[in-house]
């Protein structure tokens, strides 16, 4: 069996990548805990999103001395990756401490495998955006893109209602899981989006201390 | 006195349990992982050593007969053993060692004892079997314990005082609103609200009227409307608890319990448990239905109301917010950790990783309670 990882993730969507990512090198890689609580953010609003990991970053580098520690961001509006970790930690991580940035969010690295995000929102591929790490907001295009679905599930799931002050559907979350979990093709994804294929070599090179 | 120390094997899902308590403990694990099944064992042996319509046969039965307190997991060691330390304070020497092993020889027989053993400073003065003749030449002796015998337990009248006053609160608010409406089976000490006006009624008045008064500036600041509140009996005799709410009317509008929220509720009921309690304190979840602000006031509430005077608080719960106060040392909580062969019952801050995380600056309550929740809830499906 191999090392058994503490992730820090943003969200339940990132958690569901972060176990992919880590079953997909084939080294045994299991997850221990998940951090935060899901139900966290809820107490701590201020908190969501990035806003706890970088807050417990220090926390992290610090326990991952003790056991191996993934932690999946997404870049959002920071200029590049090593900055935002130079800012967070203010120097180098323990090797025991992988932080992976998704440039810009983790949904691009959903995009970047064009053919099943075709399949997926009952589109053609030409309709999905080439660079995706190019795409400042890939939840926002991933709705936009479901606009435009033929597939009534799809809108559905995904969209918001009319009116609703709601950023996404009501299992925008839920669908893209399943998504993660059944259809998206890494090493596809990979070829078109370098944050996630770094990410990759990352964990293939990975030598716990 | 407090516990300070727990030594269980084969009870309920616990295979063996060895712990060290403090005065102050938090039980944290996921859904049946046993956090109610260790609070029993308290209970279990008040139920032993309470005066009124206690006793070894009593308890096992309330507690649904030996076969369902022994572990699953048991195989080849069936005994169900219970081993209590009692001291003056967290880390202390035990003044007292109660032990007891239980075993039943076949379905229709009555549970009997193994051993019971009880130890002061260190010294044995009970013996069951060996040092007794008795014991070996009427087996029927040994269905019931020296514990439960004020005859008998003479000598270590302390232990038995100090069961019978543990206190096990999991209200349940509809009971207290209606406990009419529920068929009475009133279980002694029953703590889940259908004696819970009854016991309000018990309470010396001086007592009561100090306890309401507490009460009454307490819930003011949980809720602000309430104001007067006071103990009052129906032209039945029946007790009550009534506020004014006030409102737009200047005089406001009477309220008893039977119009009180759930939250109102718990909240009295768990106030009302840290003031009363004189020994132990079992809490079960006490965060349920209360606004995350109160449910992070509760620990230091234990420690003011229930932590003072060797008095002693265990409370299990699966709420980040009440472990989000600074004052949690990693020491006071254990994490109950199921795997195949039963429940494992460690403390925090023997986990290297979680002590990692609070010393770079986590909370508590994150750094702990990821690791007994369930992981990718998110793939439930109705």
């Amino acid at each position: 069996m191999g090392a058994a990882f503490y992730i820090a993730v943003e969200d339940d969507l990132s958690d569901a990548v972060a176990r992919r990512l880590l079953n997909h090198v084939r080294r045994g890689f299991q997850v221990r805990a998940r951090y935060p609580l899901p139900a966290l953010p809820h107490l701590h609003p201020e908190l969501s999103g990035y806003g706890y990991l970088r807050v417990n970053v220090q926390a992290f580098n610090a326990a991952a001395a003790k056991t191996p520690h993934l932690l999946l961001t997404d870049l959002d509006v920071a200029a590049c990756a090593p900055e935002l970790i130079q800012e967070w930690l203010g120097g180098a991580a323990h090797p025991n401490f992988i932080i992976r940035v998704a440039i810009r969010e983790v949904e691009a690295w959903l995009l970047a495998d064009a053919k099943n995000m075709a399949d997926f929102l009952g589109l053609s591929p030409g309709d999905i955006p080439a660079d995706v790490e190019s795409v400042a907001q890939a939840k926002e295009e991933i709705v936009r893109l479901a606009r435009l679905s033929p597939d009534a599930e799809i809108q559905n799931n995904l969209v918001p209602r009319p009116g609703s002050t709601a950023t996404t559907g009501r299992l925008f979350n839920r669908s893209l899981i399943g998504y993660v979990q059944n259809l998206w093709d890494i090493n596809d994804a990979a070829a078109n989006a370098d944050s996630l294929a770094r990410a990759l070599r990352a964990l293939c090179s990975f030598k716990p201390t | 006195m407090i516990v300070s120390k727990l030594i269980l094997t084969n009870w309920r899902n616990f295979s063996r349990v060895d712990v060290q308590l403090g005065d102050r403990v938090f039980l944290v694990g996921p859904n049946a992982s046993g956090k109610s099944n260790f609070l029993e064992v308290f209970r279990f042996l008040r139920d032993i050593a309470k005066s009124e319509g206690g006793g070894l046969q009593n308890a096992i039965a309330e507690a649904g007969g030996l076969k369902k307190i022994r572990c699953l997991a048991a195989r080849q060691n069936p005994d169900v053993e219970i081993e209590v330390h009692l001291s003056d304070g967290a880390g202390q020497a035990p003044r007292w060692r109660y032990a007891i092993g239980l075993t039943q020889d076949n379905e229709e027989a009555k549970a009997r004892l193994v051993y019971e053993r009880v130890f002061q400073n260190g010294n044995q003065i009970l013996d069951r079997p060996n040092d007794d003749p008795k014991d070996k030449n009427d087996p029927e002796r040994l269905t019931q314990t020296h514990l439960e015998s004020t005859f008998a337990n003479q000598e270590f009248r302390d232990v038995a005082k100090f069961f019978e006053r543990v206190t096990y609160v999991h209200l349940v608010p509809q009971l207290v609103r209606h406990p009419d409406l529920f068929v009475a089976s009133k279980i002694t000490g029953e703590p889940f609200g259908l004696s819970f006006m009854d016991r309000l009624a018990k309470t010396p008045k001086g007592e009561r009227t100090d306890f309401l008064k507490r009460l009454g500036k307490a819930l003011r600041v949980a809720v602000p409307q309430f104001k007067d509140l006071s103990y009052v009996e129906d032209e039945k005799g029946k007790p009550h608890i009534q506020v004014i709410y006030t409102h737009w009317r200047p005089r406001g509008a009477r309220q008893q319990e039977d119009q009180f929220s759930d939250g109102t509720i718990r909240f009295i009921g768990l106030f009302w448990a840290l003031l009363e309690s004189q020994g132990l304190l079992l809490l079960e979840e006490p965060e349920l239905s209360l606004n995350n602000e109160i449910v992070r006031q509760i620990p230091a509430l234990m420690h003011k109301l229930a932590g003072q005077q060797g008095r002693q608080a265990i409370v299990s719960t699966h709420s980040a917010a009440l472990l989000s106060d600074e004052g949690i040392g990693l020491e006071e909580v254990l994490l109950l950790i199921p795997h195949s062969e039963g429940t494992d019952v460690r403390p925090a801050n023997s986990f290297e990783e979680a002590k990692a995380l609070v010393e770079g600056g986590m909370k508590i309550g994150e750094a702990v309670l990821p690791l007994t929740s369930p992981q990718q809830m998110y793939l439930i499906e109705p």
